[in-house]
C-alpha cells in the first residue's frame, strides 16, 4: 500500500524529473525502513518541483540513462514549455497529495514530519498506534538492550541485515526483530529471493555482494552466519527446496531464551554482534 | 555557462554533504544517503525528494556528472553519480570558508564575556 502512494507520488512529479529519478526515487524507497517519512518527503519533493524548480523541466536528459525496464511511469504532462495551467495543476496535485498523505499518517496516530532537517531524534523512537500490537517498544528495549536502543546500533544492524539478503528477506517489516510470525512465514519469505523461479537459493541469491558498501557482508556467510547455518541443514552452501521448507523449525533452534522471536544477537554471528558493541562504546 | 567556484559558496548542509560523500567515489542516490547520515552521526536525514532537488541541480551546475546506471549493480534502476573538479574545487573552498569561520569563532568566543541582565 505505501510502495503504490509512493509511486502515485512520483508519477505525479514533472516529466522531467520524473524520469531521470523516479526509478532511483523507487529503489531508495525500497531499501528504506523509514517509509512514511518518505511518503512526506515525496509529497514535499512534488510541490518543490513544480512551484520552484520551473526551470529544470525542460532540460534535456542527460548522458547514461537507466538501462533496464525503460519508462517506468506514465507521463502527466504531455506538451513541453512551463504555461501558467501548469502552476494551478502542480498547486491542486500538490495539495491533494499532501493532504491525502497527511490523512493516511494521521490515521495510524502519527503526523507527518519535518523531512531534510538536522533532528536529533533517536532513530529507535517508534511510530505509535501500529496494528500489530506484538511489536511493543518496551519489549524490544528489553530484550535487545545494545544493539537497538541507539540509531547507530539500529543503523549498524540494519547494514548487517541487509548484507544478507535472507535475513532482510525474513524481517518483512524491517524492525530488525523476527516475530513468531516472520518466523512462520519465512518458507514465503525465502523464495521471493528466488530469481530465477529454480526453487532453491544459491549463495548469490542469499548473500550480497562483498563491495555492496554501506552493507556488511561477513567472510563465509553462510556457515559463519547462525540463521544461514542453521537453514542449509547439510552445509552445502545451498539452500534446497526441503531446507527452505524446514526454514521455521531450524530458525526455531536459533531462539536462546524461548521467546519464540529472534533479536540481532541470536540472528548475526558473535563476531558481527561484537564488532557492532566495540563500535557503539567509541 | 557553469558557475565559478566562489559565486556558489556558501554552500547549503545539504549541498555541503552530497559533494563530501562523493569524496569517496562513484555513489548511487542511497549509497548517499546513508553516506550523509554516517557523516553527521544520524543527525542529518537526508531524504530522496530533497538529495535528488539538489543532484539536479548540482548536475547543472557542473559540480557533479550523472553516470548513470552501473553494468552488473544488483539493482539496475540505480544512477550513479561522480564528484566532478570543478564539485572538487568548490568543496575544498567551502571547507576553507569554513575553517576561517572555526578560527574567527574561536577567538571571538575566547573573548566573549557574557553579561548579567
Amino acid at each position: 500500500m505505501t510502495r503504490a502512494i509512493y509511486q502515485a507520488l512520483i508519477r505525479l512529479h514533472p516529466a522531467a524529473f520524473r524520469e531521470r529519478f523516479g526509478s532511483d526515487m523507487l529503489s531508495a524507497f525500497e531499501s528504506s525502513d523509514h517509509r512514511r517519512r518518505l511518503i512526506a518527503d515525496a509529497a514535499l519533493s512534488l510541490a518543490r518541483q513544480w512551484f520552484l524548480r520551473a526551470e529544470f523541466q525542460n532540460q534535456p536528459e542527460p548522458a547514461g540513462k537507466a538501462v533496464a525496464g525503460g519508462h517506468m511511469f506514465l507521463l502527466l504532462d504531455q506538451q513541453p514549455g512551463i504555461r501558467p495551467g501548469h502552476w494551478l495543476k502542480g498547486f491542486a496535485l500538490s495539495f491533494l497529495s499532501f493532504a491525502l498523505t497527511s490523512s493516511l499518517l494521521n490515521h495510524g496516530g502519527q503526523g507527518a514530519s519535518i523531512i531534510g532537517s538536522h533532528s536529533s531524534s533517536e532513530y529507535g523512537s517508534r511510530i505509535q498506534g501500529q496494528s500489530d500490537a506484538r511489536h511493543l517498544d518496551s519489549e524490544i528495549e528489553v530484550r535487545s538492550e545494545e544493539l537497538l536502543d541507539t540509531f547507530k546500533g539500529r543503523t549498524m544492524v540494519s547494514h548487517a541485515y541487509r548484507g544478507i539478503r535472507v535475513l532482510s528477506a525474513l524481517d518483512t517489516n524491517h524492525d530488525l526483530v523476527l516475530s513468531a510470525d516472520e518466523i512462520a512465514n519465512a518458507p514465503v519469505a525465502l523464495l521471493s529471493l528466488d530469481r530465477n523461479h529454480d526453487g532453491i537459493l544459491v549463495f548469490s541469491e542469499c548473500i550480497r555482494p562483498r563491495t555492496a558498501w554501506p552493507y556488511v557482508v561477513p567472510a563465509d556467510p553462510m556457515h559463519t552466519n547462525p540463521a544461514l547455518a542453521a537453514i542449509d541443514a547439510d552445509r552445502d552452501g545451498i539452500l534446497s527446496a526441503k531446507e527452505i521448507g524446514n526454514a521455521p523449525v531450524a530458525l526455531r533452534t536459533l531462539d536462546k531464551d524461548h521467546d519464540g522471536r529472534l533479536i540481532p544477537e541470536e540472528l548475526l554471528s558473535a563476531g558481527q554482534v561484537q564488532s557492532i558493541k566495540e563500535a557503539l562504546k567509541q | 555557462m557553469k558557475p565559478a567556484t566562489g559565486d556558489l559558496l556558501p554552500l547549503s548542509p545539504a549541498t555541503l554533504h552530497i559533494l563530501l560523500a562523493l569524496t569517496g567515489g562513484d555513489m548511487h542516490g542511497y549509497a548517499i544517503m546513508q553516506d550523509v547520515l554516517r557523516q553527521s552521526d544520524g543527525r542529518y536525514k537526508l531524504w530522496p525528494g530533497t538529495l535528488y532537488d539538489n543532484l539536479q541541480k548540482l548536475v547543472r551546475q557542473g559540480l557533479v556528472h550523472e553516470l548513470g546506471a552501473k553494468p552488473g549493480d544488483d539493482d539496475p534502476r540505480r544512477r550513479y553519480f561522480r564528484l566532478t573538479a570543478l564539485g572538487s574545487a568548490t568543496l575544498a573552498a567551502e571547507v576553507s570558508r569554513l575553517e576561517g569561520v572555526i578560527r574567527d569563532a574561536k577567538v571571538q568566543l575566547k573573548n566573549f564575556k557574557p553579561r548579567r541582565a
